[in-house]
């Protein structure tokens, strides 16, 4: 435990010495990786707001200079939306936090050293996986919200859900690149990772079909169980680092 | 575990592949499906075809297998070319013995498009309610948007707030016509580059389809009766410059049908045999005698001519045969069962497989025993089950199903 904590040079020490029983072994792992990602969610964050912020400014521009029968028009005729900035951020923003949690871990094989603390090796992996999961969910529910309340102050109700229903396939496909990218980053060789990466560009797209808005809804629930099933790979690419596969 | 992440992942892979592969094939091979323009003379009697062949070079023949030259084709559809024979001060005087206007000849010609795509589509629920008898000769765009679901809603542009006294106006004239909501489906043309505007058509919870407009700003709601005989699938609004009609209506067992301008809202049906909603397309093209009605099919192409005043069949219908298409071919010898997402008949995304066995699966077959005794005999012989996951799939889906796997092939020896 010790030897761990000092190998990976994270102020894991420096918790309030949780012990790793009754869950609270699961709150190490989780504060293991806040330590790790909290820079790159912070960027994440301020990059999120900056995007949202200047979106909304344009928006409230646009209606003071074009007027708002032109624009109107524009979004009711054409369906036009707003954010379209976001569509690559999300992305951008699950893979810098997978890379941020498991970058690290690879190197040295660390990570070997993390499946030696007192818990079950799923367990570990899998709050590992939670924690990115859960804070990619709390960033991503922010930005829906914060789309939501704003474009509702211009706007009705269709149009807010317009611009909501166009984000929404990118939120998700955020989420499944965090995933993807953790499955090619703990995959110990490079034959098969370059094969995984090229599966994940392939899955990535399905998110990012340039698509009238709410077109995805038939398909939404199909990559939903995709993200789902994207934890088992995680799993599969551990069981190979652990079994030493070269 | 791991056996069970392993297929997990080599079902995952296989779908991907399923659907990226033919689609990267798809757009290496694909031919556009080419029909021909064909048009009917009036002074013929019989179609008129106009091909234009690979080095643009335009034929024009008729269904008798007679060749013209471009003037004569001119000349022998002058419903379609009377500004041309203007130009050249070759229009007739008189056709089938009506005298011939040209302002009539262009206000009798328009054209209508039905696509699949025009039910399946997602569709933003808000419209402009013009003023129809603004005594303007452009329509101004009104201040205001609205919405027709479980009640009418008026919305201000300037200020996003509701227009209740404008909202309460016409709920209460919707209700006055026995309107039940919530509405179904509202029809209009939102457009304010039109010659007129005729308001919406919308469909109320009882598959009722009324007329709504604005008029001298007062609201107008008629039942148009059309809903008491038949389901209603599509309308489509149509501001023909000689006021005749309102649109076109699509029912869900795929007749179609005009619906006049008129107090009682007259419904004619095209004498075509109904349509697939779903997966056919429809061109019309009006002129001062007939409605000429292109039906495509995924294999064909059929023109039918109708009686303009009727809509009875004027003449036999011409059939015209898709050219094979490479696409097709390649799909039907390398690609049992392959996955795609979107579809030319609509804008939503789906997965759905095609399915497509013949020569397919007898070359997948012999895939899956090429893979057993070359690649796929080491790890066969180590994992019983593996092997059965890997029949499966390169029998059923050809080569993604041999890539996908290769691909856990790597892994197999990586490990010995």
């Amino acid at each position: 435990m010790n030897n761990a904590q000092q190998t990976f040079d994270y102020p894991l020490s420096r918790a309030a010495a949780p012990s790793f029983g009754g869950g609270r072994g699961e709150v190490s792992l989780f504060f293991k990786e806040w330590i790790k990602s909290r820079w790159a969610l912070l960027v994440t964050l301020l990059a999120f707001a900056g995007i949202i912020a200047y979106t909304f400014i344009y928006m409230s521009t646009e209606l003071r200079v074009l007027g708002a029968g032109t624009v109107w028009e524009s979004i009711i005729q054409k369906g036009v939306t707003h954010f379209d900035y976001l569509k690559y951020l999300c992305l951008l923003a699950g893979v810098l936090l997978a890379v941020v949690q498991y970058a690290p871990e690879m190197v040295n094989k660390r990570l070997k050293l993390t499946l030696h603390l007192p818990l079950p090796e799923y367990r570990i992996v899998l709050s590992m996986l939670l924690f990115g999961i859960l804070s990619l969910a709390a960033l991503f529910l922010l930005v829906y919200a914060a789309v939501g309340v704003g474009v509702n102050r211009y706007y009705p109700a269709e149009i807010t859900q317009w611009n909501l229903a166009a984000i929404l396939p990118w939120l998700w496909g955020g989420l499944a690149a965090y995933l993807l990218t953790a499955w090619i980053i703990i995959e110990p060789v490079w034959k098969q990772r370059l094969w995984n990466i090229l599966m994940a560009l392939c899955l990535l797209k399905l998110f990012y079909f340039d698509e009238i808005p709410n077109a995805y809804a038939p398909l939404l629930p199909y990559l939903i169980t995709f993200c789902a099933l994207g934890i088992t790979f995680t799993f599969y690419s551990l069981i190979r680092f652990k079994d030493g596969v070269q | 575990m791991k056996q069970l992440y392993t297929i997990t992942l080599l079902l995952v892979t296989t779908l991907v592949l399923s659907w990226a592969l033919p689609a990267i094939v798809r757009i290496a091979t694909t031919t556009a499906t080419h029909y021909p323009f064909v048009y009917y003379s009036v002074l013929l009697q019989r179609f008129l075809i106009r091909e234009t062949s690979p080095d643009n070079k335009l034929t024009h023949i008729d269904t008798e297998g007679n060749r013209y030259t471009r003037e004569a084709f001119d000349s022998l559809t002058p419903l379609l070319s009377y500004r041309q024979l203007m130009l050249t001060n070759s229009l007739p005087d008189t056709l089938l013995g009506v005298p011939v206007d040209p302002q009539e000849l262009r206000a009798k010609t328009f054209m209508w498009r039905y696509n699949p795509r025009n039910i399946h589509t997602p569709a933003l629920p808000l419209y402009f309610m013009y003023e129809s008898e603004s005594g303007r000769a452009n329509l101004e765009a009104p201040e205001d948007v609205f919405r027709l679901k479980k009640r009418i809603t008026f919305i201000d542009k300037l200020t996003n707030t509701e227009n209740t006294a404008k909202s309460d106006s016409f709920q209460s004239a919707l209700e006055a016509a026995h309107f039940t909501f919530p509405a179904q489906q509202v029809w209009g043309n939102l457009s304010a580059k039109k010659a007129y505007d005729v308001g919406y058509f919308t469909l109320d919870s009882r598959g009722r389809l009324f007329h709504l407009k604005m008029t001298k700003g007062a609201p107008s709601v008629h039942d148009t009766h059309a809903g008491d005989s038949l389901e209603i699938a599509y309308f489509n609004v149509l501001e023909v410059a000689d006021h005749s009609i309102y649109g076109f209506l699509v029912a869900r067992n795929g007749a179609i049908y005009t619906l006049a301008a008129g107090d009682n809202y007259p419904l004619t049906r095209l004498d075509i045999p109904p349509i697939n909603i779903d997966e056919h397309s429809v061109m019309l093209m009006g002129n001062l005698f007939y409605r000429m009605v292109n039906v495509t099919t995924p294999d064909s192409v059929t023109c039918y001519v109708l009686d303009a005043a009727t809509l009875r069949q004027h003449d036999r219908p011409h059939v015209i045969h898709a050219s094979p298409n490479r696409w097709n071919t390649v799909a039907r010898w390398l690609f049992p069962i392959y996955l795609s997402f979107s579809s030319r008949h609509s804008d939503y995304l789906q997965p759905v497989f095609h399915v497509r066995f013949g020569w397919s699966l007898f070359i997948s077959h012999l895939t899956f025993f090429a893979y057993l005794f070359t690649a796929g005999r080491k790890g066969a012989k180590r994992n019983p089950l593996l092997r059965l996951v890997n029949a499966s799939i390169i029998i059923l889906f050809g080569i993604p199903g041999l890539l996908a796997s290769l691909l856990f092939l790597f892994e197999l020896r990586a490990k010995n």
